[in-house]
């Protein structure tokens, strides 16, 4: 089954007069339709210039230096304006990590939700049938339809995130890539918002692109992970996999896992990843993890790796790649490559 | 159709690390239209400022000498001579001196009036607030030209009287940029901060409010001198300023009124230096100002 | 046994808006021991942040009392407060906008020992700077630097170093972590603990990551909407939270683990009441999980359920006591034997019934309506001791503390408190009862 959405070999600079900020370097994606894909990382690490590039919606000092992005076959870079209308928001729909920015503050949130439902009108709808649409995209989202005539202000960061996921939702797109769209959440609300993303997602067969730090979230809603640190991705696989402890996984997932304090359990020092986050405008020669690795090797400092397969994992990391032999291909069974 | 997207290449660029001030002026000196009205400016104050040394007071700007009037520029007389045979450009150096002089001495009082009682309202709120605001708009209410005709013409035509009326009307908006500016600061979480550790309102507002504030007080500063020297001349060229035999530009300019067909230079040259000298002083503040929030211009 | 260091009675704080009083604190009671951490936890707009800046006096408090080091410091005046200032201090949230931009790393540092005169002359406030540098772990080339050139740790660690350079008893941790990374957030959660046991250090630790709350607290406190819901020690909250507000809270953390994948979810319907002018009654009805089973009609008052176990929910309350049910047999026949003692609660139906078993003087004032299932009369003995009848009704109530008190014609016969009955004799006596900083006040129930 061809992906619904390829990436190949992404590379985006940031190119200002005082300083130039490698944000993506190499990054290669791939999504399949009905599919959830979580995109873990911290800042900096590059999520939501992923995010943009693929509505192209990056800022004016953005270069796409190398790489292609193709949404079912057809190339976004370099395509026209009138082909990329075509995508946005009828095929691919954004939801943005701050809904107190996102929203129109001088518009009613009905009208926001309805101009969404008209620019991508193909039927020439008329005006009670876009009325009705409107009504149902609002009772799909649990938001009485009498305030769909109401301000954002007068809405809760709760209610305000489900209207953008509403006009995420308008025309019922084929991918939807929310951008961390529960952190400026409370973590009830962020239930909330959750569940009803995961319904909608189930009943219109939307294939999601889930952007964020929090790995309980991936817990809950994604098939398939990609874990990004210094705008490389540094492992993929499957949710069961990744999160799957008896396996070996790369260095900085390991170290997320640990960081984290645990819930069920009384431990007491946290395990915290040493060093602090990677500086996008000076990135290390070879890893780009070399300088907070517990496990950085001397070649960790001079080459930088290669994407390698362990079992279903896609891992780039040298010092694992010594442990396992350079393990790649498909020959090789999981068991192999549990650790002892 | 896969395009195929050429290959760039960009090398690293890694931004020096410095102090906040030290970036803002790397930045204005990168903005080429701020650096033209820099230049402009200095040139202009430092020839004013070197006026004596180029020419003699009295013998050039005041001395009437009859037989020579209304002469064309010549190596002698750079911009020719006026009505009286008075040298031209020698009365435009040393209008200069009193035009940039007064302009900065009454932008700078009425910035630290106005700025001090910005700060008080912005940090104080409530019924300060209230009170300095309510005199501030009522000082507005009057438009500003009458405000200072009615001060001159109760004080007399001095000099100190032209700088106590120009400046009292700009007191107003300077209270008012400082007072929005300090509100933006003052409910900083720094300033919460500073107030945990006891630090003395004084020495937050000096040390915390102040420096983070300022910038567009400044901005506005700059604007400001240009201002003046228009009002001033303004109230020159209706006669309610500076009084002849003064060298002054806007009196220069009423002078020349009468005499447009005989030499129309006499109009030019002063018009010239209040055009140039308002430019390069608004160039550059709005150099400042997007030096200041690089934002702005992304 | 530590002293208590920090303590607020009935604290309050309301903000004037346009459409009505905001009771952002309202009515908190909270006691914190020297060298622990209490963790208060709660949504956006529960007014955490509002308690810890009137704590501090950032604020003044509208009504109420906070006892610091034993001096009530709520209505004092800032020069009067200064003193006190060095002794509690604040970790910011945002390690963005809580340092001044326009200082250097050692500027910031040296700021509350030059102003409150720790250290004198320049040579020594450079030392103190360096020490406190190191003790938070900023190397000590970064003491040119300015807060823009660094990333979120390092300037939240510059907020440590600023709050301790005083050497203050106190910390009031605003959410330190929640702007940084999960990488970084273990750091500083290792090093405030670190931190604490080398210098004795008292927290206020406020958040509303319940997995940062668990690691770093002792006791948790629970806020919603300006009101204390449940107060327990750390272990408690998390094996056996009460409230449903807790529950909630607790069972919709994301956790990363797949096995917890399918665990039941709690999900809150419907909206937040409003904090402005609020309704009286529970403020958590509009969403809570009992539903209509629950009028909420009840005011904030909290129940002590188990030992240092607070509740305000009075239908868990209530709840909770029944789950003794069990133990009822048991107990009766072993309490037989104990002397002027109500030896059990039965709540059945939204009434409740004493059963005593008692012989002493009081006790024929008392009344007995069951006792194992059938209603005894007076002077009627079996094996485990006599039993009495009267034929007035008693009343039965709860007081503010989870204490049972038992009228006769409105005059209080007794108060039963934790399993133990004292009658109104005994209460005149407050000596008779010991409770932790729990004095029993007679003039109340008169």
């Amino acid at each position: 089954m061809s992906n619904l959405l390829e990436i190949k070999d992404l590379h985006v600079v940031y190119k200002t007069r005082e300083e130039h900020v490698f944000a993506l370097n190499g990054i290669h994606l791939e999504l399949q339709k009905g599919e959830t894909l979580g995109i873990v990382g911290e800042t900096g690490a590059g999520k939501t210039t992923i995010a943009l590039a693929v509505m192209q919606l990056l800022a004016r000092t953005a270069v796409i230096t190398s790489g292609s992005i193709q949404y079912d076959s057809q190339e976004l870079i370099g395509a026209s304006q009138r082909e990329l209308q075509k995508v946005r928001g009828r095929k691919i729909a954004m939801i943005f990590q701050d809904p107190m920015t996102s929203l129109n503050p001088t518009m009613t949130v009905g009208a926001q939700v309805e101009e969404m439902v008209r620019a991508h009108d193909l039927e020439n709808l008329s005006d009670l049938e876009i009325d009705k649409k409107v009504r149902k995209i609002f009772k799909a989202v649990e938001i009485h339809h009498r305030r769909r005539k109401e301000f954002p202000h007068n809405f809760s960061g709760g209610m305000k995130q489900r209207v953008v996921i509403a006009m995420a939702l308008a025309c019922s797109p084929e991918l939807i890539i929310a951008d961390e769209p529960t952190t400026a959440l409370d973590v009830t609300v962020q239930s909330q918002v959750l569940r009803l993303m995961n319904d909608l997602k189930v009943k219109l067969n939307t294939s999601m692109i889930m952007i964020t730090h929090d790995l309980g979230i991936v817990a809950k809603s994604c098939d398939r992970v990609a874990i990004m640190y210094a705008g490389e991705i540094v492992e993929t696989g499957k949710l069961e996999e990744v999160f799957d402890k008896s396996l070996a996984h790369h260095p900085y997932t390991t170290g997320l896992f640990k960081a984290i304090p645990d819930l069920y359990s009384k431990c007491d020092r946290l395990v915290p990843i040493q060093g602090v986050a990677s500086d996008p405008t000076d990135l290390p020669d070879g890893c780009n993890f070399s300088l907070r690795c517990n496990q950085c090797m001397d070649i960790c400092r001079e080459v930088d790796p290669i994407v390698n397969s362990y079992g279903n994992l896609k891992i780039k990391c040298h010092y694992l790649e010594q442990e396992y032999k350079g393990g790649n291909c498909d020959e090789q069974s999981t068991n192999r490559n549990k650790k002892t | 159709m896969i395009k195929k997207l050429n290959v760039i290449k960009i090398e690293k660029k890694i931004k020096k690390k410095q102090n906040p001030t030290k970036e803002v002026f790397m930045r204005l000196l990168r903005n080429k239209s701020a650096m033209v009205g820099i230049v402009l400016f200095t040139i202009i104050t430092m020839m004013s400022l070197f006026a004596p040394l180029m020419v003699d007071y009295y013998e050039d700007c005041i001395e009437q000498n009859l037989v020579d009037r209304f002469l064309p520029p010549s190596p002698e007389h750079w911009f020719g001579t006026d009505a009286f045979g008075r040298d031209i450009f020698a009365r435009i150096l040393y209008g200069g001196r009193i035009s940039i002089t007064l302009g900065m001495v009454s932008t700078g009082i009425s910035m630290v009036i106005g700025g001090t009682l910005g700060v008080i309202a912005g940090y104080y709120g409530k019924k300060p607030d209230e009170i300095i605001m309510r005199i501030m708009d009522s000082i507005m209410a009057i438009p500003g030209i009458i405000f200072a005709l009615a001060i001159v013409a109760a004080l007399g035509p001095e000099i100190k009287n032209l700088i106590i009326a120009v400046l009292v009307m700009q007191i107003p908006s300077f209270a008012r940029i400082t007072k929005s500016a300090v509100i933006g600061v003052a409910n900083a979480e720094y300033i919460e901060a500073a107030k945990t550790y006891a630090a003395s309102p004084f020495r937050i507002i000096l040390r915390y409010v102040l420096p983070n504030s300022l910038g567009p007080v400044i901005v506005h500063a700059s604007m400001s001198v240009a201002t003046m020297i228009m009002a001033m001349a303004g109230l020159s060229f209706i006669g309610m300023g500076v009084q002849p035999p003064t060298p002054e530009w806007g009196l220069m300019l009423s002078e020349a009124k009468e005499y447009i067909r005989y030499m129309p230079g006499m109009m030019y040259y002063p018009g010239a230096a209040i055009i140039i000298t308002a430019l390069s002083l608004n160039l550059f503040g709005d150099g400042l100002r997007d030096a200041l929030d690089p934002k702005l211009k992304d | 046994m530590s002293k208590v260091l920090i303590e607020t009675k009935k604290l309050k704080k309301y903000f004037k808006t346009p459409y009505g009083k905001l009771h952002a604190v309202d009515g908190i009671d909270l006691i914190i021991k020297e060298g622990t951490t209490l963790g208060i936890v709660g949504e956006s707009g529960c007014g955490k942040s509002t308690l810890a800046r009137t704590i501090i006096r950032l604020y003044k408090p509208t009504d109420g009392q906070i006892i610091f080091d034993g001096k009530d410091i709520s209505k004092l005046s800032e020069p009067q407060l200064k003193e006190t200032r060095k002794d509690m201090q604040m970790i910011f949230q945002d390690p963005y906008s809580s340092i001044n931009p326009r200082m250097s790393v050692s500027q910031l540092i040296a700021e509350p020992i030059i102003i409150n005169n720790i250290v004198q002359g320049k040579n020594n406030i450079n030392q103190k700077v360096s020490q406190l540098m190191e003790t938070v772990g900023l190397a000590s080339r970064l003491k040119n630097a300015y807060p823009h050139e660094l990333d979120g740790g390092r300037r939240q660690r510059i907020g440590v170093a600023r709050a301790l350079a005083v050497n203050p008893k106190f910390i009031i941790c605003d959410e330190p972590v929640s702007a940084l990374d999960v990488s970084i957030q273990a750091q500083i959660l290792n090093l405030l603990m670190d931190l604490q046991k080398q210098f004795n250090l008292t927290y206020m630790f406020i958040t509303h990551d319940m997995s940062v709350v668990k690691h770093i607290s002792d006791e948790i406190m629970v806020m919603h909407l300006g009101e204390c819901v449940e107060m327990a020690k750390t272990e408690k909250i998390f094996i056996k939270p009460i409230h449903p507000y807790s529950q909630a809270l607790l069972s919709s953390i994301p956790v990363a683990d797949l096995k917890m994948k399918d665990k039941p979810e709690i999900v809150l319907m419907g909206e937040i009441t409003s904090p402005i002018e609020p309704m009286p009654g529970c403020r958590f009805r509009s969403r809570c999980q009992i539903g209509f089973a629950c009028p909420g009609l009840d005011d904030n008052k909290l129940f002590e359920v188990e030992s240092n176990h607070f509740v305000s929910c009075r239908n868990r309350v209530f709840n909770h006591y029944n789950i003794s049910k069990k133990r009822q047999k048991t107990i009766v026949i072993r309490s037989a034997i104990i002397n002027g003692a109500v030896s059990n609660i039965v709540i059945e139906g939204g009434k409740v019934r004493l059963i005593v078993n008692q012989e002493t003087e009081f006790s024929k004032d008392l009344s007995m309506f069951e006792y194992e299932g059938r209603s005894v009369k007076y002077g009627e003995l079996d094996e485990l001791g006599r039993v009495l009848e009267h034929t007035v009704k008693s009343e039965i109530c709860l007081n503010e503390e989870a204490n049972l008190l038992v009228y006769q014609q409105n005059l209080l016969e007794g108060v039963f408190i934790k399993g133990q009955w004292f009658n109104s004799e005994q209460i005149q006596y407050k000596s008779a009862i010991e409770e932790q900083k729990k004095e029993f006040k007679t003039s109340q129930y008169y």
